[in-house]
C-alpha cells in the first residue's frame, strides 16, 4: 500500500486507485465549490429580504388598477375528495383581479359532478371558438356566481391540461397550481411582487413547496405547522429547505433559476404561448418549461427575469413511504436527463450567458451526475479502502469532510428559515431538523443516490411513466 | 498532504457547522421568546395607546418617555398601521403621538444620510404624516434611484393639496428621464396625481416622450388610458405619430389612451380608424373594439359589427362579439351572425354572467310580442345610445 502522503505526480498517473481517488477528489470539490457559491448568493439575498421586509410603498394596494390579473389553472385528475374545498380556498385569496380554470384531465371519477354541485356551475352551450392545443375538450362550465371556469376535457396529462387553460384564458399571468396543495391567502399577491415592482422584465416567479404532512389547516388557512414523527418525511423537510431556502434562492440570484415548482409558479400568459406552453411528453414539464423560457427569450435578445420567492408558500403533501418516494425520486431524475438532453445544444454556450455557463453545467455536473458520481463513490471508495489502495487517514478525513460539508447546507437552510420566515418556529422542530440533516449524510443520501441511478437506467430503457402518489390527506378541520 | 488538508478542512467546517447549530438553536430560542413577549407588549401597548387616546389631554409626551425601546418600536409599528388606514379624529391624535416619537424628524434626517432602503422607509413615514416634505429636499435627496422616487411622488400625492403643483412636480418625479420603468404602484401614484383635474402627464409626455425607454412609453400611455382628461384636444397630439409605432405594445397603449377620450369629437374624427382596424397585430385590433366599445354610440356599433364580419383572428373575433354584447347589440349582431360559432359561444357565456343581460333570441322575441312588455319597453329609453358613456350598461336592459 502506498501511503496517499507520499504519492508524487509522475507514480499517480500509473496508479488507477490514485487516479480514481483524484477524480473523485476534484468532482467533490467542483459540487462543494457550487454549493457554497450559491449559499453565498443565498445570503446576500437573504440580506436584502431582510432589509426590505419592513418597506411597505404607501399606496391602495387593492385598488390599484395596474395590478395584472392572474389565471389560476388547477389541473385536477381524480380529485373528488379535495376539489371542492381546494377550490373553495382560492375563491378567497386576497387579490383584486384573478379567475380561477379549473381543467378536469379526463378524471374518471365523480371530480366534474363535485365541481358542478358545488359552485351550481352552468354548461356553457356550444363547442369553445378558441382552439385549445390539447385532447379534446368536452365542455366549458362557468359560475354565475365566481370567476369560476371549469374546462372538462380528455385525459392527456398534466402538461396538456395546463396548455388548456393557458390558451383559454385571456388573463396576462397564468399561475400553474396543483389541485392537492394548499396555498395561503396572500401569497399570490406575494408570489406575483416581482410582476409588480419589475413588471416590464418578469416573465416568471415561483414559490416556494413546504411540506403539508404535520401540520393542520382551517378555511385554507394554515393553523398549525410541526414536523410529523414520520422519519422519511422529517429527511424530507430538512431536504426541502436546503433546496427552496439556499439553493433556489441562491439560482436566483445568481440569474440560474431553471426550475418552477409546477405545483406554483406564475409565468406571463404571452411569452409561454410565444413558445408553444408546456411540453406534453416531457416527464418534467416545470423544469423543461422555464429552461426553455431561458433560451427562448435570450435568443429573441429581450431582457427578462425568472425569479424565485421563498416567502410566498404552496402547501404539499410528500411522500411518507418509502415506494412512493422512490417513485417520485426517480422520475425526477428521468426527468432531469431528459431535460438536459432536449437542451444539450445550450450547455456551456457562451451565447446563453449565465444560463449556458453556469446553470446547465451546474444541472448537469452536479445535480445530474452528482448522485451517480456520489453512488460510484459510496461502492468504489470503501472498495478501495478494503483493498488497501486507500490510506485509511485519507479515507477518515475525506468522509468527515463530506458529510461536514453536507450537514453544513443543511444547517445552512435551517438557519436561514430561522432567521426569515419561521414556519417551523418550534425550537424542538430546529433541532430535529439540524439532526436529520446530518442524519442524512449516513442514510437519506446513499438512498436517494442509489434511487437516482435507477432513475438513469429507467431513462436508457426509454421510461417515461409518471408512476403514483398515494396521499394521506390534508389534516383539514 | 492530501490527508492532512482534508482533515484540517473536515475539522474547519465541523466546527462551523457545531457554531452555525447552536447559533440557529439559540437563535430559534430567543425568537420564540421574542414572540411571546411581543405578544404580551402589543397588548400592553395597545391598550395604554387606546386608553390615553379616550382623554381629553393624552400627554404624548410623557407617555413616550416611560416606554422601552421595544415599546416605541411597538408604538410605531401600530402607528404605520393605523395611520394608512384611519381618518378624522383620531388620525389627528396619532399624527400628535408621531410628533411626540419624533418620527418626523428622524425621516427627514434619513433622507440626507441613508441608503435606499432607509429612504424608502423613511419616505413612507413622511406620505402618511402630516405637513409636506420641501420639494427642494426632495429634488436633492430623492432622485437617484427610481423606487427612492416613487416613494418621493407618494408623499407630493399624499400631500396634494399641501403643493403648489403637486401633480407636476410628482409626475416629473416619476417618469424621470424616461429611463427607468415604474412599478404598479408608482403608476398608481402617476395615474392619481394625474386624474384630479389637470394630467401635466401629457405636457411632460409632448415635451419628452421622444427620450424615453419604449417601456416607459407603454406605461405611460397605460396610465394616461385611466385618466379622465380635461386638457384641450391638441395636448393629445404627441401620441397620434404612435399608431405607426414598430412595436405592437406602443400601439396597442396608444389606442388604449385613447378609451375615455370618445367625447372629443375632433380626437374620433382625427383617429385612422381604418388602420387601427386592420392592423396586422390582433392585440392592436383587440385594444380599437375595445376602445371603440367605450365609446359606445351608434357610429360606433357600426364599426364593430363590420370589423366582427372582417376579423380572422378568433380570440379578437370573440372580443368583437362581447363589446357588441355589452353594447346591448343582440338582436343585430345576431341577425347578422345568426348561428356563427363564436358568436353563440359569446352569447352563452353572456347569459351564465348575467342571465338577465342576454336572453335567448327565441325568449326575446316572445317577450317583444307581449303586450304588456310593449308598454314598458315603450316608456324606457331606448338604452343603446344612452349607454354610449358607459360600456358596461348593456343596451339590453330595456328587455
Amino acid at each position: 500500500m502506498t501511503p496517499v502522503s507520499e504519492w508524487i505526480p509522475g507514480a499517480l498517473i500509473g496508479d488507477l486507485a490514485s487516479l480514481v481517488t483524484l477524480v473523485f477528489l476534484c468532482y467533490f470539490l467542483v459540487i462543494n465549490g457550487s454549493y457554497l457559491t450559491i449559499n453565498v448568493a443565498s445570503i446576500a439575498q437573504i440580506r436584502d429580504h431582510v432589509r426590505s421586509r419592513d418597506i411597505e410603498p404607501v399606496g391602495n394596494r387593492t385598488g390599484n388598477p395596474f395590478v395584472p390579473g392572474v389565471a389560476i389553472v388547477v389541473p385536477a385528475f381524480n380529485e373528488e375528495p379535495v376539489i371542492a374545498d381546494s377550490i373553495r380556498s382560492l375563491l378567497t385569496l386576497e387579490y383584486p383581479a384573478y379567475e380561477i380554470v379549473v381543467v378536469n384531465d379526463g378524471s374518471t371519477d365523480g371530480t366534474l359532478d363535485a365541481l358542478i354541485e358545488a359552485f351550481d356551475l352552468e354548461q356553457v352551450s356550444g363547442d369553445c371558438p378558441v382552439s385549445l392545443p390539447s385532447a379534446p375538450c368536452r365542455g366549458v362550465y362557468r359560475s354565475p356566481e365566481h370567476e369560476l371556469v371549469v374546462l372538462d376535457k380528455e385525459n392527456g396529462g398534466k402538461a396538456d391540461a395546463l396548455n388548456a387553460g393557458l390558451y383559454f384564458t385571456d388573463r396576462p399571468l397564468f399561475c400553474a397550481l396543483d389541485a392537492d396543495s394548499i396555498i395561503e391567502h396572500g401569497a399570490l399577491y406575494d408570489v406575483i411582487e416581482p410582476f409588480l415592482e419589475r413588471p416590464t422584465v418578469t416573465v416568471a416567479t415561483g414559490g416556494a413547496v413546504r411540506l403539508a404532512n404535520g401540520c393542520s389547516f382551517r378555511n385554507g388557512i394554515v393553523e398549525h405547522v410541526s414536523l410529523p414523527e414520520n422519519r422519511l418525511v422529517r429527511f424530507q423537510a430538512a431536504e426541502y429547505l436546503r433546496a427552496f431556502l439556499s439553493g433556489r434562492v441562491g439560482l436566483s440570484r445568481l440569474g440560474s433559476l431553471l426550475i418552477i415548482s409546477g405545483a406554483f409558479g406564475v409565468f406571463r400568459t404571452d411569452v409561454l404561448r410565444e413558445i408553444g406552453g408546456y411540453e406534453t411528453d416531457s416527464i418534467t414539464e416545470d423544469m423543461e418549461l422555464v429552461v426553455r423560457l431561458h433560451r427562448h427569450l435570450i435568443d429573441a435578445g429581450e431582457p427578462y427575469e425568472v425569479t424565485f420567492l421563498a416567502r410566498p408558500v404552496v402547501w404539499t403533501e410528500v411522500p411518507e413511504s418509502r415506494s412512493v418516494l422512490a417513485s417520485q425520486r426517480k422520475r425526477w431524475f428521468r426527468g432531469l436527463l431528459d431535460t438536459l438532453w432536449r437542451h444539450r445544444g445550450a450547455i456551456g454556450r457562451r451565447r446563453y450567458g449565465i444560463v449556458g455557463l453556469f446553470a446547465l453545467p451546474f444541472f448537469l455536473f452536479v445535480e445530474a451526475l452528482g448522485p451517480l458520481v456520489e453512488g460510484v463513490g459510496y461502492f468504489l471508495v470503501p472498495f478501495l479502502f478494503i483493498l488497501g489502495w486507500i490510506d485509511p487517514s485519507f479515507f477518515l478525513a475525506f468522509l468527515a469532510l463530506a458529510v461536514g460539508l453536507s450537514t453544513l447546507l443543511s444547517a445552512l437552510g435551517v438557519c436561514f428559515e430561522v432567521i426569515t420566515y419561521r414556519r417551523y418556529d418550534e425550537p424542538r422542530d430546529v433541532v430535529v431538523l439540524l439532526w436529520y440533516g446530518l442524519l442524512e449524510a449516513f442514510s437519506y443520501r446513499p438512498w436517494k443516490a442509489y434511487q437516482s441511478w435507477r432513475g438513469a437506467v429507467e431513462y436508457l430503457r426509454g421510461n417515461h411513466s409518471w408512476g403514483t402518489m398515494t396521499r394521506v390527506g390534508f389534516d383539514l378541520e | 498532504m492530501i490527508s492532512t488538508i482534508a482533515t484540517w478542512l473536515a475539522a474547519l467546517i465541523g466546527g462551523g457547522v457545531v457554531v452555525l447549530s447552536l447559533g440557529t438553536v439559540v437563535s430559534a430560542v430567543r425568537s420564540r421568546r421574542q414572540d411571546l413577549a411581543a405578544a404580551d407588549r402589543t397588548d400592553r401597548v395597545r391598550q395604554a395607546l387606546f386608553e390615553r387616546l379616550r382623554r381629553d389631554e393624552p400627554d404624548w409626551a410623557t407617555w413616550v418617555e416611560t416606554l422601552s425601546p421595544a415599546e416605541r418600536n411597538e408604538v410605531r409599528s401600530l402607528l404605520d398601521r393605523y395611520l394608512r388606514t384611519i381618518s378624522g379624529e383620531e388620525r389627528a391624535a396619532f399624527l400628535s403621538l408621531a410628533r411626540a416619537l419624533e418620527i418626523r424628524r428622524e425621516a427627514i434626517g434619513t433622507l440626507r444620510t441613508g441608503d435606499v432602503y432607509d429612504r424608502r422607509r423613511a419616505l413612507s413615514w413622511l406620505a402618511i404624516l402630516d405637513r409636506r416634505v420641501p420639494p427642494r429636499l426632495l429634488l436633492e435627496e430623492c432622485t437617484d434611484h427610481p423606487l427612492v422616487r416613487e416613494a418621493a411622488a407618494r408623499v407630493v400625492y399624499e400631500h396634494r393639496e399641501e403643493y403648489p403643483d403637486a401633480a407636476a412636480l410628482g409626475t416629473r418625479l416619476l417618469v424621470w428621464d424616461g429611463d427607468h420603468v415604474m412599478t404598479t404602484t408608482g403608476l398608481e401614484t402617476l395615474y392619481r396625481l394625474n386624474s384630479r383635474g389637470s394630467t401635466p402627464l401629457l405636457e411632460y409626455g409632448e415635451t419628452n416622450a421622444h427620450d424615453w425607454r419604449e417601456d416607459v412609453l407603454v406605461q405611460v400611455l397605460e396610465v394616461l388610458g385611466r385618466c379622465q382628461i380635461t386638457e384641450p384636444d391638441d395636448a393629445y397630439g404627441w401620441i397620434f405619430p404612435l399608431f405607426d409605432h414598430h412595436s405592437p405594445a406602443v400601439r396597442v397603449a396608444a389606442v388604449g389612451a385613447f378609451e375615455r377620450a370618445g367625447w372629443r369629437t375632433s380626437v374620433r374624427s382625427t383617429l385612422p380608424l381604418d388602420t387601427l382596424f386592420s392592423d396586422p397585430d390582433p392585440r392592436v385590433r383587440r385594444a380599437t373594439y375595445v376602445m371603440v366599445a367605450a365609446w359606445g354610440d351608434s357610429r360606433a356599433k357600426d364599426r364593430l359589427l363590420e370589423a366582427a364580419r372582417e376579423e380572422v383572428d378568433t380570440r379578437t373575433r370573440l372580443v368583437a362579439f362581447r363589446c357588441l354584447l355589452e353594447l346591448g347589440e343582440k338582436e343585430r349582431t345576431a341577425s347578422v351572425f345568426g348561428d356563427d360559432p363564436t358568436w353563440e359561444w359569446a352569447r352563452a357565456e353572456a347569459r351564465i354572467a348575467d342571465p338577465g343581460l342576454t336572453l335567448d333570441w327565441d325568449e326575446h322575441e316572445a317577450l317583444e310580442s307581449a303586450p304588456e312588455l310593449e308598454a314598458e319597453e315603450g316608456a324606457t329609453p331606448t338604452s343603446a345610445d344612452s349607454s354610449a358613456t358607459d360600456p358596461n350598461t348593456g343596451g339590453d336592459a330595456g328587455e
